[in-house]
């Protein structure tokens, strides 16, 4: 008999990713590239979830899917930011993208291996992510001036980014420590981080839904 | 241990829910002050273009006053001459009389010289033709002529930009000739001055005219009652991109200082 735990974190969370998902097929036509890129990381992030609660529920060890979607769900989300931003940006953009995913490949074989959560490569993730996130919010405090907040699509895309990176941030810092006081904890901790992670779709499901203006 | 991991679990809870609200606070206020931001830029561009609007309104008003001006300059002064030509021709009869024939020639031709009078005052309102061929300085010097001639007041012109004013093209020297026009008749009909200024003078590239009257001036803050002479004023200058600067109060008489910059002719 599985908990109420395993059934939120391994079916009820990932199958909201549905929700902005409706909304990007049925505004597919109104997308720009940065939304599209968005779009592929959602399937990814559906894809990833699907295959490891199959694995979870037989059993089987799914960490290095995660580790490897962490650094995927980086770098989507760095070419999301560059392409919001100026063409002056890309030469910030692509070094860090190359930086990171080495960083983050090399975290995965030699340190925190399959064994343990990566929590180095989410936390450092998250935080590039929220600098994104702030840097945007800057821009569009300049130059957005034409519209209200509410009608761009990309304002509800990027609340949503900011929110769930900055409030996952002590999670992702603390899980392996939190594993070693108690491993029952973990499961509690993961699902703030997943009612978070619905939050998120449905920001990117308003995002997503905007597009047409 | 259960009251460890209760702790432990209160410090993620806490942490996790404290960034949380922050950021959803953050996002708030950023969004709010963004829209209201919007509304101010939206509020001020609605007051433009009504200003447009009403600058647009006096430029069209003016016309057709412009129009019924001279449709009842031709229809009273020019039509009334003809009619009147025609009427002695009809009555002329031929006869041996010298002082009779004589006399019908030099009414007749008094009436032509009328005509031809009104016809020139009527085409001189309507394009000076002084400006286009000798400029801005020698149109307006005539027209005071005709204002000095008439003894409504005293008005004087002083040039000092002899070589920025040369520069000035035709549709700027119409503009600004049109203007000062329009501030004369202004101080004719409303100031009951006796004395007005005109001073043109150069610096650098700028044409610097200074108007003042000494009449019984006028309440600048009335911005929404502006007359539409002065609607037409601000909008002929506007039109050519020159700044201007009022300065008058009750009692005080009325001055405005117009600064235009002029385009030096490429050779």
């Amino acid at each position: 008999m599985r908990s109420f735990h395993w059934f939120y974190q391994g079916v009820i969370a990932p199958l909201t990713v549905f929700i902005p998902l409706y909304y990007a097929f049925v505004n597919y036509h109104f997308f720009k590239l940065p939304q599209k890129i968005l779009l592929w990381l959602l399937i990814l992030s559906g894809v990833i979830n699907a295959i490891c609660t199959t694995l979870a529920y037989f059993y089987i060890p799914n960490l290095v899917f995660f580790h490897i979607f962490s650094i995927v769900e980086f770098d989507l989300l760095s070419i999301f930011y560059m392409l919001v931003f100026d063409r002056k940006w890309y030469k910030v953009f692509i070094p860090v993208i190359t930086i990171f995913t080495v960083l983050g490949v090399i975290n995965m074989v030699f340190i925190q291996n399959g064994s343990q959560f990566n929590s180095y490569t989410n936390s450092v993730s998250s935080i590039i992510i929220i600098i994104y996130s702030l840097l945007f919010l800057t821009k569009q405090n300049n130059t957005d001036v034409e519209v209200s907040w509410g009608t761009n699509s990309l304002n509800w895309i990027n609340t949503g980014i900011l929110v769930y990176h900055a409030s996952n941030l002590f999670i992702f810092l603390f899980s392996n420590h939190l594993l070693k006081v108690d491993p029952g904890l973990v499961s509690k901790v993961w699902m703030i981080h997943d009612t978070i992670l619905i939050l998120e779709y449905v920001l990117f499901a308003i995002g997503f839904k905007r597009c047409k203006n | 241990m259960q009251k460890l991991t209760n702790d432990v679990l209160l410090l993620v809870v806490a942490g996790t829910g404290s960034i949380f609200l922050l950021v959803v606070s953050f996002i708030l206020i950023n969004s709010r002050s963004q829209n209201k931001m919007l509304l101010q830029r939206q509020q001020l561009q609605k007051a433009e273009i009504a200003h447009q609007k009403e600058l647009l309104n006096a430029v069209i008003e003016s016309q057709e006053a412009e129009r019924k001006r001279v449709g009842r300059d031709l229809h009273d002064d020019v039509g009334t001459a003809l009619s009147s030509l025609r009427l002695i021709i009809e009555m002329s009869k031929p006869t041996e009389n010298e002082r009779g024939h004589k006399a019908f020639i030099t009414s007749t031709k008094n009436i032509i010289d009328k005509v031809i009078k009104d016809v020139r005052g009527i085409s001189h309102n309507l394009s000076p033709t002084t400006l286009s061929y000798y400029g801005l300085v020698a149109a307006i010097e005539e027209h005071c002529n005709i204002i000095n001639q008439s003894g409504k007041m005293e008005v004087k012109l002083e040039n000092n930009a002899e070589i920025t004013i040369t520069s000035l093209n035709l549709s700027a020297a119409t503009a600004l000739y049109r203007v000062l026009e329009e501030l004369l008749n202004n101080t004719i009909k409303h100031a009951g001055a006796t004395t007005t200024m005109i001073g043109f003078d150069e610096q650098n590239e700028l044409l610097l005219i200074n108007y003042n009257d000494n009449g019984k001036g006028m309440v600048l803050n009335a911005a929404d009652n502006k007359g539409m002479g002065m609607q037409n004023i601000e909008s002929r200058l506007n039109n050519i991109g020159a700044n201007y600067k009022i300065n008058s109060g009750i009692g005080q008489g009325f001055n405005i200082e117009i600064q235009y910059k002029v385009k030096q002719m490429v050779d």
